[in-house]
């Protein structure tokens, strides 16, 4: 069981917390966003500039749409037996960005993608495509999409929570089933997307994969925030290790702390209070893979204590190490073109087979 | 003000492909509500940043320029995000995107829309800079942080502390514990070599400097000199977005002392608006609302009036 003091445990190794967010019940009257995914507050920011408007008053800020919607595009690409469709999708007024990679036969299974937070995104991004593609020329439909409030999604960042995208992630799969068919889907998250796959994953089931996932998100956080402190201690040697609870107070007084021109909002860091993987991680779980992303060449004591857990609950857990340097926060001079990165391609192979072995394991690989 | 002004959602955009070059690349499209202007801001970002831009920042702009008019296309880089297509380096602005470019404006001016605006970051304003002089019914460009100089982003750090270290400094730095360590490490062993390179040709180059107290201004590049002549001929109005502490910024100040200054002052309708503090990368969210609510009052005043020029209230570099 991993440190994660808010989380209560029970005796089947989930959560309670998880298991209310599985019945939709936590916090619903401090909740910021109601079930459809929209703001409560009645007052959102747009940006940082303060206008303030209400996201459900057809008559704010926000224009209503001009015409129907169905803005879809797609592509055909003969040669990798692949076709992708992008499209603005989901229930409620605030659509989320989605694209759809399946292969141009009938696919045999599905798999959402679950992107990280902010800054981490623009890291996996490539990642992401690139699984994507492969598994769909071996059969398997994968949908990816941007949360609420981020990418091309419509909506703020600042009225994301945890459950706001637990629901994305959800309609992501609605998305997918409707689109092609399929009856078996996994989930795969990467980051604070590993802990979003999870929770859908405790919510329908299914095989889950994860990268460097976040095990603790206070911790998450708080990792952020010593980020920022330490950099913001490089430009200017005058700011203190102190810093650190002033930022959280600034998040508690503003609603957001800017990192390196991201913001955290405080929706999300309370609606994720309580929450950790390892309650995410229980029965309805197929089985799971864990993949280390980072310098080292064995599994770091956090998650191979998970691991251990999860496998002492009998569940089917299996782990990879990816030996690579990775820096999920900083956009520096340089990045790897994924596409010729050993590394990449050590996680993409090894995760496109795990996948293929649970979601479609009658079918070959073909590529 | 910008901040008065209502935003659209999704339900204005398409998602699109298009091809450009030998690639499909992969872009999102606004379309206003109602077309006011018949003109369309396409977004450039910078090398290695995929359509959105840090922060959402091209979504933001695309759906405000929407609402006042404008139709955008945020797009992503053959090799980056949903196109597809491989990099073959790291991008490097001595060679933009230009293929990238070509096939964007073919598919937004296959919408029927004539007038372009280009907005490009770094690696994307230089992009935008390369094409524009050959670029029919362009209405203006926005450089945002252009790099001056012909480098790979990689190459940019070392260049920079050539620059700004004396020559006891550098010899002091490099015998040091931290630097010698550095060497096993690829990254900063290509600073190093790009360092030393730079501090060699300052040092052979500073005698003739002394005898002929000339403006070495050799480092600025053709493609950037050339472009900015190009458009004062056309009369195409530019803006350039610099932060105080952009290294680009320093570099531009430099700069005007040789042909950029001789330029800048044969083109009146190019106005230059520096923010205090950082601006390159848009490090916080301050910076990234001020460029924005400087670019649209910009392309707002060009598109009506195509009179962009004097100076500015936040001072003209």
């Amino acid at each position: 069981m991993l440190a994660c003091p808010a989380m209560v445990s029970r005796e089947d190794g989930r959560s309670d917390v998880g298991a209310d967010i599985d019945r939709g019940r936590l916090d619903p009257a401090t909740s910021p966003v109601d079930e459809d995914g929209r703001d409560r507050r009645g007052s959102v920011g747009i940006g940082t500039i303060g206008v303030a408007h209400d996201p459900l008053d057809p008559d704010g800020d926000v224009m209503s749409p001009a015409r129907d919607r169905d803005p879809s595009s797609s592509r055909l690409d003969r040669a990798a037996g692949i076709r992708e469709e992008a499209s603005f999708f989901g229930p409620g007024r605030w659509k989320r960005f989605g694209f759809l990679h399946a292969p141009i036969g009938e696919p045999v299974a599905g798999l959402v993608i679950c992107c990280p937070y902010q800054a981490e995104i623009l890291r996996n991004y490539r990642r992401e495509v690139l699984l994507a593609r492969r598994l769909s020329a071996q059969g398997i439909a994968v949908q990816r999409f941007h949360y609420v409030g981020f990418g091309h999604s419509d909506g703020d960042p600042s009225f994301a929570t945890f459950q706001t995208m637990r629901e994305d992630a959800l309609s992501a799969a609605d998305q997918l089933v409707r689109a092609t068919g399929v009856t078996t889907v996994g989930f795969l998250g990467t980051r604070w997307g590993g802990l979003v796959a999870a929770s859908a994953v405790a919510s329908r089931g299914g095989h889950l994969a994860l990268w460097e996932p976040v095990v603790d998100p206070i911790r998450y956080f708080d990792e952020i925030f010593r980020f920022l402190i330490l950099y913001q201690m490089k430009e200017n040697p005058t700011i203190t290790k102190s810093g650190e609870e002033a930022l959280l107070d600034r998040l508690r007084r503003e609603g957001s702390v800017d990192v390196l021109g991201h913001t955290v909002d405080l929706a999300l860091y309370e609606s994720a209070r309580g929450l950790g993987l390892d309650g995410f991680v229980g029965t309805p779980t197929a089985s799971t893979l864990l993949v280390q992303i980072g310098v080292g060449r064995s599994l770091r004591n956090e998650y191979a204590s998970l691991v251990e857990s999860w496998r002492g609950r009998g569940l089917d857990a299996e782990t990879h190490v990816i030996r690579d340097q990775e820096t999920w926060w900083i956009s520096g001079h340089r990045w790897p073109i994924h596409e010729v990165h050993p590394p990449t391609k050590k996680l993409i192979a090894a995760t496109t087979e795990w996948l293929r072995e649970r979601l479609a394991p009658g079918s070959r690989g073909s590529r | 003000m910008i901040g008065e002004l209502q935003h659209l959602t999704s339900a204005h955009e398409t998602p699109v492909f298009f091809p450009a070059g030998a690639d499909t690349l992969f872009g999102v499209f606004t379309r206003p509500p109602a077309d006011t202007r018949g003109t369309a801001a396409l977004l450039l970002v910078g090398g290695g940043s995929i359509a959105t831009n840090r922060n959402r920042i091209s979504v933001r702009l695309a759906r405000r320029l929407g609402a006042d008019g404008f139709h955008a296309m945020r797009l992503d880089y053959h090799g980056v995000g949903e196109s597809t297509g491989v990099l073959a380096r790291q991008p490097t602005v001595s060679e933009p995107f230009l293929s990238d470019l070509e096939g964007t404006v073919r598919w937004v001016k296959a919408q029927g829309i004539d007038r372009l605006l280009l907005i490009g970051s770094c690696f994307g304003a230089r992009t935008a800079l390369s094409s524009a002089p050959d670029l029919g019914g362009l209405q203006g460009v926005v450089m945002i942080s252009p790099p001056l100089r012909d480098l790979a982003m990689d190459e940019e750090v070392g260049t920079r502390l050539a620059s700004r270290v004396g020559a006891w400094q550098a010899v002091r730095r490099a015998l040091s514990f931290r630097a010698l360590l550095g060497w096993r490490d690829p990254a900063r062993r290509r600073t190093y070599v790009q360092f030393m390179k730079v501090k060699a040709r300052m040092l052979w180059l500073l005698p003739t400097r002394l005898r002929h107290r000339d403006v070495d201004d050799s480092w600025v590049s053709r493609e950037l000199l050339e472009p900015i002549q190009a458009l004062a001929r056309r009369r195409v109005p530019v803006l350039f977005i610099f932060g105080t502490k952009d290294y680009h910024y320093e570099d531009f100040l430099l700069a005007q002392q040789g042909r950029l200054g001789t330029a800048l002052k044969k083109a009146p309708l190019t106005e230059v608006l520096v923010i205090e503090g950082p601006v390159h990368a848009f490090p916080n969210v301050e910076v990234q609302e001020r460029v924005l609510e400087l670019t649209f009052d910009w392309l707002e005043r060009v598109a009506t009036s195509r009179s962009g020029t004097g100076s500015s209230k936040e001072g003209r570099g």
